[in-house]
């Protein structure tokens, strides 16, 4: 499919779907944050915890993304970069990102986008200059993608809480999963 | 305005902290419901994780839920433009009622009430409240309700105004309705508040600024990330 469809199918998505103020969203993870940084105090910690709790919605999130765009195959790792991109992105947050820096390979890419609905009204202290502040996205990328079958690295590189000009996560296919059996057939 | 910010605003990042309290707050975005949701089930799954009992998952709801609160009561106000600060009980717990709730979840609750027997007491009903959309609660959580966040946010809005109050959610003993019950937010203001209530006139309103200036001052040492109390 190619990007101008895939963006009129997440605007098509976006639209149809219940919708809630960005700012009640961005007030909740906000304070979820905080709570984290309470509990954890270290923002390396906080970040890994994010991701963890990214990872969790992101294994369930792939369900919602498959039902409600009715792309029921994912051709190449590819393929699957713009429909993050242009498709996931408006579904949930309601922003677009692009998909630069592709390596060679096409194992490698980067997700710029400018808007991050998580982000309002939110600055970061210096305290916490380490802490990546909307990891939780991280965490989401690399849940959807294990659950097909691609296991993937998921990085912040830019932030614009951080003083970047826009925010960018760099996500590295590692391996592509084969079908397993499970481990005990009884 | 002084707005609360996670920073101390001082440092070398201070020309990025004006750059985020002088955008303009027309900005009104939406962003789908199920991200909301997910974002809620994780919440708490998390919070789950970290206590033992159900109390002890409602209060970190509502933990979670007052910070929220705080700073969606500024935001509101800004919006609504309202003239005056809110210096009775029924005065902004319709603020509550109204704008408050439309701005967080687009809808507003079914009643207002008072309870009979205290004069302390209020209560707000909510027929299948926003956050709880998703949610079943097993049989060995008991009476717990999810909703325990949103009454947060009722508890943080109503403290930040300057009139602290303990708010709990309940499932409503409902006849009409088996499942799901109606939720019932319990407000009970505290004694300082009514004392106020019952004094008439300008010493009111001191009080007030009194009361707000001590709350924004413990809130500003509660909020700020230096000491983590």
């Amino acid at each position: 499919m190619s990007k101008v469809n895939l963006q009129r199918l997440g605007e098509t998505v976006f639209q149809s779907s219940d919708r809630v103020s960005a700012e009640l969203l961005a007030l909740t993870y906000g304070s979820t944050v905080k709570q984290l940084l309470v509990d954890y105090e270290e923002p390396d910690e906080v970040n890994k915890q994010l991701d963890q709790m990214g990872y969790n919605i992101g294994i369930r999130l792939i369900e919602d993304v498959i039902a409600n765009s009715k792309i029921y195959t994912i051709s190449s790792f590819v393929d699957s970069a713009e429909i993050v991109a242009k498709v996931a992105f408006k579904m949930y947050l309601g922003v677009v990102a692009n998909t630069v820096d592709w390596n060679s390979d096409k194992t490698e890419f980067s997700l710029q986008f400018d808007d991050n609905p998580l982000t309002e009204f939110t600055e970061l202290p210096d305290r916490y200059s380490d802490l990546w502040y909307a990891n939780i996205l991280c965490g989401i990328i690399r849940g959807a993608y294990e659950m097909v079958q691609m296991k993937v690295e998921c990085k912040y590189t830019k932030c614009v809480l951080r003083g970047d000009d826009t925010n960018e996560i760099r996500i590295v296919l590692r391996e592509m999963l084969l079908e397993r059996p499970p481990l005990d057939d009884e | 305005m002084d707005r609360r910010r996670k920073s101390d605003g001082l440092g070398p990042k201070s020309t990025q902290s004006f750059s985020v309290l002088s955008q303009p707050l027309g900005n009104r975005r939406e962003v789908s419901f199920s991200a909301y949701a997910l974002l809620f089930s994780e919440i708490v799954q998390y919070s789950r994780k970290r206590v033992r009992s159900t109390t002890g998952l409602e209060e970190k709801l509502n933990d979670i839920g007052r910070r929220v609160g705080s700073r969606a009561l500024e935001l509101v106000a800004i919006r609504e433009k309202v003239p005056t600060r809110s210096t009775k009980v029924l005065q902004i717990l319709s603020f509550v009622f109204n704008p408050v709730w439309k701005f967080l979840f687009g809808k507003q609750p079914e009643n207002l009430r008072k309870v009979s027997e205290s004069e302390s007491s209020y209560f707000i009903e909510e027929r299948d409240p926003l956050v709880n959309t998703f949610v079943s609660v097993p049989e060995d959580y008991g009476s717990m309700n999810c909703a325990a966040f949103v009454a947060g946010i009722i508890a943080g809005v109503l403290e930040s105004a300057g009139f602290p109050a303990k708010v709990h959610a309940y499932n409503a003993n409902d006849s009409e309705r088996t499942y799901p019950p109606m939720t019932l937010y319990t407000i009970e203001f505290s004694d300082e508040v009514m004392a106020r209530e019952k004094r008439p006139g300008k010493r009111t309103m001191l009080n007030i600024l009194f009361s707000v200036g001590v709350f924004m001052g413990t809130f500003a040492l509660a909020t700020n990330t230096d000491t983590l109390k």
